[in-house]
């Protein structure tokens, strides 16, 4: 919790100390770095998180002010470039109002899940639903020590979310109020009736048929009921959506007890919309609750109780599309509806008041709109209870803690709707029915699938003491992961020990060890606990004789860390070791028939199966200089990632008659170096502090146990590619003429050629364009991420941006023949130049991947800026308000994007097929009481 | 403070109480046992081959890796691979086929053509599957205890050989020799590297299969068990594993003694005396029993048009169906298959007695002609056909028709929109086709009027009497009167009674005539179809494509990644 009296100015010191790996120098707190930094704060730090480890300096942390400046109102956006070593890419395909980003902490390295575990105080939680004022701070654990204790489950790294506690101050009440408006990102332009018609045509010609359309009709003279011509992207979303936010938090307390409460309220809107004369659209929307009380209780004689409770209630609403479609994926299929729905499709609404409509295209949106709603209501309730004693009567500097951390998640869903029929109404006057209008509402509802509770129990016992001038801190701990989810029986469940041991040789040389011994039941017995040891050592070179710390550098410390860490997400079935069989349909018999029972035997098993080890080594440099002006962090880090799960069908020959379980064989090396750098200073009255971060990670697949391709095609080997290496065609243009054609002397396996398809080359020289000729032509994720960020302050005006980036990899993106690149640029004998391959309903030819699609991608993202205004004491004491500030905010304003049809680069379906991502501008005001 | 000392003191208790509990439990964290959680299994070895019912569910699900539907290579059919058929529009397969664009590496999936697989690397593994399958039913017989009765039992040994007889004669007939594999193999155990077997030796495997199948089957199943495999079915299948074995492809020498094993087996179905004719060819595919003439079919509930791509649908027939009633008429017939009916005198379109008018080509042709296609300007449902250019079934935007369409596989009372449903057989084995192996392998073995030793049919009378049950003429003498004429005649005559029925697409291969056929030889051609005033028509054939054939082909590709990672196994000739 960040204590409200502090300026601005030191808010952004919190950023900045952030951005760092080695945090704990905390310039925050205008502090010296000093190595209380690895003492007892740190053990009390280690002790709220999972696992419970000591924490080691070499976790990204940020805090809390990063966190609700980043995230307006899912906590992962504070996420996007924020982190050092942490990837934030948006989803391929993005979710309205569900978490839209995946995250890698330095890269990735294996072909299975290669995102880490979120933790919020103990337990794996969905982070969209916490409000961002909850959060405390986000840490990122990266080093093999302190994730050596989440054992399987550690080697894609940790994240952290700690919620606030009260601090020891006097009781504070704050107010605040966020109002703003969203503006999508990006629609996709799309053709007009005539363009459409006009590109219809000429496909029609290309495959040999007729044309269908009449182009000219499209020239609005004609009876636009016949030769509609609608804008569908603009008739059905608004230009804007509401943005609303207020929280309401207090806390405060005293040496006995503290506390801190949040209440939050969020909503917005969908952009959905209707024509003016249409009032009755089911919209969609997003409202949340969000309630958390925190207390820390000193019980007395020792004994120390936090109680962390929280409840969310979220409502989500978008209009009824089917019973199988969620808010989430109904707000896409509208949005693919109004993008895939030719201009020319049908009239909105007919002659005769009826939906227009057509055989093909049913989905009217004014029906779609305005014919049902569907509601989904998910309640997320968290708990976590420590109970801290000290033991220090039995032993001096013992310690003793139980901890109960419990989540749980479950959705509800219900629609109200009516069937909506269309007509089309023919050249005659007459009209074709589609569906009948029925008036009768039916109502729907059940729990969504998607139900989860987690459980961990925990109970430790830490030592620290001295010895000479050694400090010496010892703790131990068992731990008791259980994770029921919906439809899998039984839960997962994790046991374990850990232990991890520190001495601290006079603040100079600094030693960790920590083993941990863990299990899980998804393997089979004899196979199912694994040990997983880390070591690390540390030397403080600015507290030894060699170097003593001065003015000009004044800290310097470098750390060696290598752990065995594990993986269990690895795909594949649960229970690999056992031979399954199944019951499913059968074959019937006899006459008349009905369905028959028949049964099969599952996939063979792998009794050895286990999960991916990780071999990981860092190496850390920290240094302070300039009278801690500049603060730096380097690290350096090497992963051997092994017994990934590969299948056994490239070795094993399916005349063996059934599938093949997968094996731990395959290994994948990933390795890199992170950066991190904050600079401050006062000039004058201003006062200026940037930070900044960048990372390179790089993979490579050292083995996946692939087919032994013959010599001539060895670059289908994805050995010593990286994981996301894209395999497509390597194309040489556009063949221009049938004489080309015969002359390259290739067949097609996608079908006739012709000019106009995309000019393949053959890599085998086997005469046959098909898979056997794709090879990696470009890496498709990032391997260098960065984040800047900057401050100013003048006077009682602030002003903070954040920039964050990604190089260095390739986007793939094929405009569809009806989008408005293609019909800019389709090749035709009239543009026998045009660098979109020929329009073609039947050729799937050009539709492959290849590196004609390729483009070298450079995200620069401006997530955040932000101007504020803190009204000057003698104001605000007037009004007898603790503080008042003012503030402008605009966030993901600008970015760069592809160079075809201006796609986002990380997410190319946005604002076509998909919902679109969406910019925010926003008015706040916080009231500190 | 006295207070606060109990407190502590009781907290301390229970905290240390707590301690013990996790330290206890600690402990137990080291025994596998604590996790040993996996739920029990609703189905395993145990109770597959223990249980009959559940033996039986096991057995029973072998049958579903039989190639059984016309639809299963989703928007095409077999019959478009041959000169039978050209596949039209969008998500058809076959032209990767045609153009000679297929090969032992995967076909794109996610891409029409990606549906070739189903004929190529995944047809590979059903079958393998389907091996195994019945493999682990056959060598588990003996721990299944509460079979109902020996009858039963029997029969269910008799089932399990006929199926692995089919699932390898599906092999052989693709790919020839493969490897062949009398149990279920092992992980870590068996060898699993296997080279092919002989094409020969895989014969030999397959026939002792039927002869095992032939001798547990029984003649007829019980009503409520029709589809199972019978006596007829074993050894209808022994006649056409050692028919295929016998033509050129696989018997290049000539070697008399296969033709006359073929013929011989042929005989042995015609002298169960259990088959006949049917006398209503056109309702033979649409029947809900067998009739006198089905040995073994697929059975299947009544459908309708709209019921989807399942293994268990007539989607095909949406499909199949010209645009002016409704369907996609994504399978076009070619005038090459047309011109094979040959004139109502018998004679081939092409010899000068046949009186072939050009100027109006569908009369007075063989009757079959009307029974399995639609062509221009016939009555069909509530109107008369219109493959004319500019006519309601000439096709789409996205189409472009050759002038016929399949009437075989489409009844005229069931149209689409109008709520009807129809049963859709299909036929692994009828007892035309068993005549139809009994006339040619006779014809080889002992020329146009020769029997079987100790058989009372001569090859002539078994094609005439195919042709007799459709009122077709017998066949005229001056064009049959040699082994060779009369070679040509029963190809002919096979095009003709088992069109699409994915017959004729094997039989050119195994024939090795696919370079003649299939190949730049034989151009697919189609009728343009004008129409004129006063209601007449201009027929002009034209050529719509030239397709791809190569001798290698006659064999299709095993899968390269099979290839790749065995190194053992061999890629048929040409494929490498």
């Amino acid at each position: 919790m960040i204590p409200i009296h502090h300026t601005l100015f030191n808010s952004f010191l919190y950023i900045v100390a952030g951005l760092f790996m080695a945090n704990n120098y905390a310039i925050g707190h205008n502090a010296l770095p000093t190595l209380t930094a690895f003492s007892s704060d740190t053990l009390q730090a280690a002790s709220d998180r999972p696992g419970n480890l000591l924490l080691s300096p070499t976790s990204s942390v940020i805090s809390s002010v990063q966190v609700t400046k980043n995230a307006l109102i899912k906590v992962e956006d504070a996420f996007n470039g924020t982190l050092p070593g942490v990837f934030s890419i948006r989803k391929a395909s993005p979710s309205y109002g569900l978490s839209q980003l995946n995250f890698y902490v330095r890269g990735k390295a294996t072909l299975a899940d290669n995102t880490p575990l979120v933790y919020v105080d103990g337990v794996l939680s969905n982070i969209n639903l916490i409000h961002p004022n909850e959060i405390e701070e986000i840490a990122v654990i990266k080093d093999p020590v302190e994730l050596a204790a989440f054992g399987q489950r550690s080697a894609n790294g940790i994240i952290h979310l700690k919620t606030k506690k009260g601090v020891k101050a006097r009781n504070f009440m704050q107010v605040e109020m966020n109002a703003g408006v969203q503006f999508p990102e990006y629609i996709a332009p799309k053709l007009n009736a005539f363009q459409y018609s006009v590109a219809h045509n000429e496909a029609n010609i290309n495959d040999g048929t007729s044309p269908i359309f009449d182009p000219s009709k499209y020239d609005g003279q004609s009876d636009s009921y016949l030769y509609p011509s609608t804008d569908f992207m603009n008739d059905f979303l608004s230009k804007t959506g509401q943005l609303t936010q207020f929280n309401f938090t207090a806390g405060g307390g005293n040496e006995v007890a503290r506390y801190f409460t949040i209440l939050g309220y969020t909503r917005q809107d969908g952009l959905f919309a209707l024509p003016s004369d249409e009032d009755n659209l089911n919209p969609a929307y997003n409202e949340r609750y969000n309630f958390r009380t925190n207390l820390d209780v000193n019980l007395g004689a020792g004994f120390y109780l936090q109680s962390n409770v929280s409840a969310v209630y979220d409502d989500r609403r978008s209009p009824w599309i089917a019973s199988d479609q969620t808010v989430n994926s109904s707000a896409n299929y509208i949005m693919n509806v109004l993008y895939s729905t030719p201009a020319n499709a049908f009239p909105l609404v007919n002659p005769n008041g009826t939906l227009g409509g057509t055989s093909v295209y049913r989905n009217n949106p004014i029906g779609l709109l305005s014919s049902g709603q569907r509601t989904e209501n998910t309640r997320l309730l968290m708990a976590n209870i420590q109970l801290s004693k000290d033991l220090s009567a039995l032993l001096k500097g013992l310690k003793a803690d139980v901890r109960y951390a419990f989540e749980n998640y479950n959705s509800y869903y219900k629609g109200n709707y009516t069937v909506f029929g269309v007509s089309q109404y023919n050249e005659d006057g007459s009209y074709s029915e589609y569906g009948a209008n029925d008036t009768k509402v039916s109502t729907v509802g059940g729990q969504l699938s998607d139900y989860y509770s987690d459980i961990n129990v925990e109970a430790a016992l830490r030592y620290k003491t001295r010895i000479g001038n050694a400090d010496i801190d010892f703790s131990t701990s068992i731990n008791d992961y259980q994770s029921y989810v919906a439809g899998d029986e039984p839960p997962y469940r994790w046991l374990a020990n850990s232990n991890h041991l520190k001495i601290n040789f006079d603040n100079t040389y600094i030693a960790q060890l920590a083993a941990t011994y863990q299990g899980s039941n998804s393997y089979a017995r004899g196979q199912r606990y694994g040990f997983f040891p880390a070591g690390s050592f540390a030397w403080i070179l600015s507290n030894s004789d060699i170097l003593k710390s001065t003015d000009l550098l004044n800290y310097l410390s470098a750390k060696v860390s290598a752990g065995l860490l594990g993986n269990d997400r690895t795909g594949g079935e649960r229970f690999m070791y056992r031979q399954a069989f199944y019951n499913t349909n059968g074959y019937s018999f006899g006459i008349p028939n009905g369905s028959a029972q028949g049964s099969y035997e599952g996939t063979l098993p792998n009794p050895d199966a286990s999960w991916e080890k990780s071999l990981q080594y860092v190496l850390n440099i920290d240094a302070v200089m300039f009278d801690n002006q500049l603060t730096m962090n380097a690290s350096v880090f090497h992963e051997n990632r092994f017994d990934i799960l590969v299948s056994q069908s490239n070795v094993i020959s399916s005349v063996v008659g059934n599938q093949l379980p997968q094996l731990n064989a395959g290994i994948i090396n990933n390795s890199g170096v992170e950066l991190a750098a904050a600079y401050r200073t006062t000039i004058g009255e201003v006062k200026l502090i940037a930070a900044g971060h960048i990372t390179y990670a790089k993979n490579k697949i050292v083995d996946l146990k692939e087919l032994n391709y013959p010599v001539n095609e060895s670059y289908r080997y994805r050995k010593n590619q990286s994981v996301d290496a894209l395999f497509g065609f390597i194309a040489d243009g556009i063949y221009q003429s049938e004489q080309e054609i015969q002359e390259s002397n290739v067949l097609s396996s996608f079908g006739p050629l012709q000019p106009g398809d995309l000019k393949y080359r053959d890599l085998n020289n086997d005469g046959i364009i098909n898979t056997a000729d794709k090879s990696p032509i470009g890496n498709l994720f990032p391997n260098v991420m960065y984040g800047l960020s900057t401050g100013v302050d003048y006077k009682n005006f602030d002003f903070y941006f954040h920039v964050e980036g990604s190089a260095d990899f390739y986007t793939h993106l094929i405009p569809t023949m009806f989008s408005a690149y293609a019909f800019e640029n389709r090749y035709n004998t009239e543009q026998p130049a045009g660098s979109y391959p020929r329009l073609s309903f039947v050729s799937t030819h050009t539709m492959q991947a290849s590196d004609y699609w390729l483009e070298k991608a450079h995200l620069i993202r401006l997530s955040n800026v932000e101007l504020g205004y803190t009204f000057p004491e003698r104001v605000t004491r007037t009004l007898k308000l603790g503080g008042l500030r003012m503030y402008v905010r605009g966030n993901e304003l600008l970015a760069t994007r592809t160079q075809r049809e201006n796609r986002d680069i990380e997410s190319s379906y946005a604002g076509s097929t998909q919902y679109p991502f969406l910019k925010t501008a926003l008015l706040g005001l916080k009231i500190t009481l | 403070m006295n207070f606060s000392s109990k407190l502590n003191q009781r907290i301390t208790t229970l905290i240390a109480v707590v301690l013990m509990l996790m330290q206890t439990s600690c402990t137990e964290i080291f025994q596998e046992s604590d996790l040993n959680q996996a739920p029990d299994q609703e189905l395993n070895f145990e109770k597959v081959f223990t249980d009959y019912q559940q033996y039986r569910q096991f057995v029973d699900y072998a049958y579903r890796y039989m190639p059984g539907h016309l639809g299963r290579l989703w928007n095409s059919m077999v019959c478009e691979l041959s000169d039978e058929a050209e596949g039209l529009g969008i998500n058809t397969c076959s032209p990767v086929f045609n153009n000679g664009a297929w090969s032992g590496d995967p076909l794109p999936t996610g891409t029409p053509t990606g549906n070739a697989n189903l004929e190529l690397n995944e047809m590979w593994v059903s079958l393998f599957r389907g091996i195994r399958q019945v493999n682990m039913a056959l060598g588990n017989i003996d721990k299944v205890t509460n079979f109902p009765g020996d009858d039963i039992k029997n029969r269910t040994m008799g089932e399990l050989y006929f199926l692995r007889a089919y699932f390898y004669f599906e092999l052989t007939k693709r790919w020839g020799g493969v490897p062949l594999f009398d149990k279920a193999v092992e992980l870590g155990v068996d060898e699993l590297d296997l080279p092919r077997s002989s094409y020969d030796d895989c014969v030999q495997f397959i026939v002792g299969d039927c002869d095992r199948a032939s001798g547990f089957l029984p003649l007829v199943q019980p009503l409520s068990e029709t589809g199972r495999a019978t006596k007829g079915a074993a050894l209808s299948l022994k006649s056409r594993v050692l028919l295929y074995a016998a033509r050129p492809l696989n018997n290049p020498e000539n070697n008399p003694q296969k033709w006359q094993q073929a013929a011989q087996a042929a005989w042995e179905v015609i002298s169960l005396n259990q088959y006949s004719l049917d006398p209503d060819y056109v309702n033979l595919f649409f029947r809900p029993d067998l009739g006198t003439e089905i040995i073994m079919n697929r059975p299947r509930t009544k459908l309708n048009f709209e019921q989807g791509h399942t293994d268990n649908s007539n989607f095909l027939v949406r499909f199949i169906v010209p645009t002016g009633y409704q369907g996609w008429m994504g399978t076009a017939v070619t005038q090459n298959h047309v011109d094979l009916y040959e004139s109502a005198n018998g004679y081939p379109i092409s010899h000068p007695s046949s009186g072939y008018n050009p100027n109006d080509p569908y009369k007075q042709r063989d009757p079959r002609l009307k029974m399995s296609v639609l062509y221009n300007d016939r009555f069909w449902y509530d109107r008369n056909t219109e493959f004319y250019v500019g006519g309601r079934d000439y096709g789409s935007s996205i189409i472009n028709p050759l002038g016929y369409s399949i009437a075989k596989f489409w009844p005229e009372a069931h149209q689409r929109y109008k709520g009807t449903s129809t049963y859709l057989n299909y036929i692994f084995f009828r007892y035309a086709e068993i005549l139809l192996n009994y006339a040619e392998a006779t014809n080889e073995a002992y020329g146009p009027e020769g029997v079987v030793p100790g058989a009372s049919k001569r090859a002539r009378q078994a094609v005439n009497e195919v042709r007799q049950r459709v009122q077709h003429v017998d066949l005229p003498s001056d064009i049959s009167n040699s082994k060779e004429t009369m070679r040509e005649r029963i190809l002919n005559e096979r095009a003709v009674e088992l069109s699409f029925e994915e017959h004729r697409w094997y039989d050119v291969l195994s024939l090795n005539k696919g370079v003649e056929l299939f190949g730049a030889a034989n151009p697919v051609k189609g009728m343009k179809i004008t129409k004129n005033a006063g209601n007449s028509f201009s027929y002009e054939v034209f050529i719509h494509e030239n397709r791809v054939f190569h001798p290698h082909m006659h064999r299709y590709p095993i899968p390269n990644s099979e290839i790749y990672k065995s190194t053992k196994l061999e890629q048929n000739k040409g494929w490498e």
